[in-house]
């Protein structure tokens, strides 16, 4: 009975040591999560709202000319870019933005989740269905870093088709 | 049997010489006319003193070939050698198997400190910087797979920042036809500070999506 009992007291010295060591070994992966409150508590951010057509007549807004994203690749078909609405604004942690676009179009929530101190955003996206018989609603998370360019569109609105771009840190 | 029982007990005891002289002269009177009494002591003194002293002779014989003047020795001369584990050796044996427990224990907390640390990082955002976050609000979501990358931006020569395209997942959706195409990093001619990787996710008018 006397050697059970030294074993199963040497074997529990044995389990905290390591438990010990374990956690030595883990605390660096441990310790940026304490960090994280040297995070940004809110990260500044650029809306755009497009309205896409195939027409020729529109052109491409000024303000969009430089967004090679919009001219290129599958969005190539488009031949009209038109900037309807730019909003820039700061987002708060847990913090909302909300775009309804008018005339019965959809509208677009946007929620900062997490932000990183290099102005990485971990973003809720909500793009909710607007007043035509087609109109779908989606949500979406997105981590995106500074200047990154995030875009969401397809919901049909007048004669062509509408965008949201949204940069953290722009 | 005509002898009484005090007179046995007499008879007996002379038999073994632990009579006095008085009661040794009674006995010896007693014997002289008695037959019984002589048989009495006959038998006292015969077959039984004879076992007796032979149980004696071997006991003593036992005793001085096993070179002990005990019984404790002579029981412990009768134990198998291969019986009696050594102390010491037990204590060397019961300390290897603690080593052995040791080593593995630590093996064991090594990986699981790797695990915790792999974990640890890879809850965070790209770009491995921490995150400040609000609570979390809903379940995990469904990841959606990676899109075919856009082929017609001309990328020129520079590392751009943000190379890695944002991570989208689809929490829910009620279209029928939903995809993420990924933009790649490009130094734009047009754009002195470049484009970084972007995401264009396409949420088409047609219901049929999944919440």
């Amino acid at each position: 009975m006397l050697s059970v009992a030294r074993t199963r007291r040497n074997f529990l010295e044995y389990a905290l040591a390591g438990a010990a060591l374990g956690l030595v070994l883990a605390a660096p992966g441990l310790v940026p999560r304490a960090e994280a409150a040297s995070a940004p508590k809110a990260i500044p951010a650029e809306l755009l709202v497009i309205l896409a057509t195939q027409s020729d007549a529109g052109g491409i807004s000024p303000e969009l000319a430089a967004i090679a994203e919009l001219h290129a690749g599958q969005l190539g078909f488009f031949h009209s870019f038109q900037l309807i609405k730019k909003e820039t604004f700061a987002l708060e942690i847990g913090g909302s933005h909300s775009h309804a676009v008018p005339d019965g179009g959809p509208t677009l929530d946007v929620t900062l989740a997490s932000a990183g101190k290099d102005e990485h955003g971990h973003v809720h996206y909500t793009l909710a269905a607007g007043l035509t018989s087609n109109s779908t609603t989606s949500t979406f998370n997105i981590v995106a870093g500074p200047k990154q360019r995030v875009i969401i569109g397809g919901p049909t609105y007048k004669s062509g088709t509408l965008f949201f771009s949204l940069r953290l840190a722009p | 049997m005509s002898l009484s029982h005090e007179t046995m007990l007499d008879l007996m005891a002379y038999a073994d010489g632990e009579t006095d002289a008085e009661v040794s002269a009674r006995i010896e009177k007693l014997l002289d006319e008695s037959a019984e009494a002589r048989d009495v002591v006959a038998a006292m003194k015969g077959p039984v003193s004879a076992v007796g002293e032979h149980i004696a002779r071997e006991a003593e014989a036992r005793s001085v070939r096993a070179g002990g003047d005990s019984i404790a020795d002579a029981v412990m001369a009768k134990i198998a050698p291969a019986n009696v584990t050594s102390l010491a050796a037990a204590r060397e044996k019961r300390d290897g198997r603690g080593r052995t427990a040791l080593v593995i224990g630590a093996i064991v907390a090594i990986a699981a400190g790797v695990v915790i640390y792999a974990r640890s990082a890879s809850d965070r955002a790209p770009g491995d910087s921490p995150m400040a976050s609000m609570a979390p609000s809903e379940s995990v979501p469904a990841q959606v797979t990676s899109p075919p990358a856009m082929s017609s931006a001309e990328p020129l020569e520079g590392v751009m920042a943000n190379a890695e395209p944002p991570e989208v997942t689809i929490k829910s959706t009620t279209s029928h036809d939903v995809s993420v195409l990924v933009v790649p990093a490009v130094a734009a001619a047009a754009n002195a500070n470049g484009n970084p990787a972007s995401v264009i996710v396409w949420v088409g008018d047609n219901p049929g999506g999944k919440n």
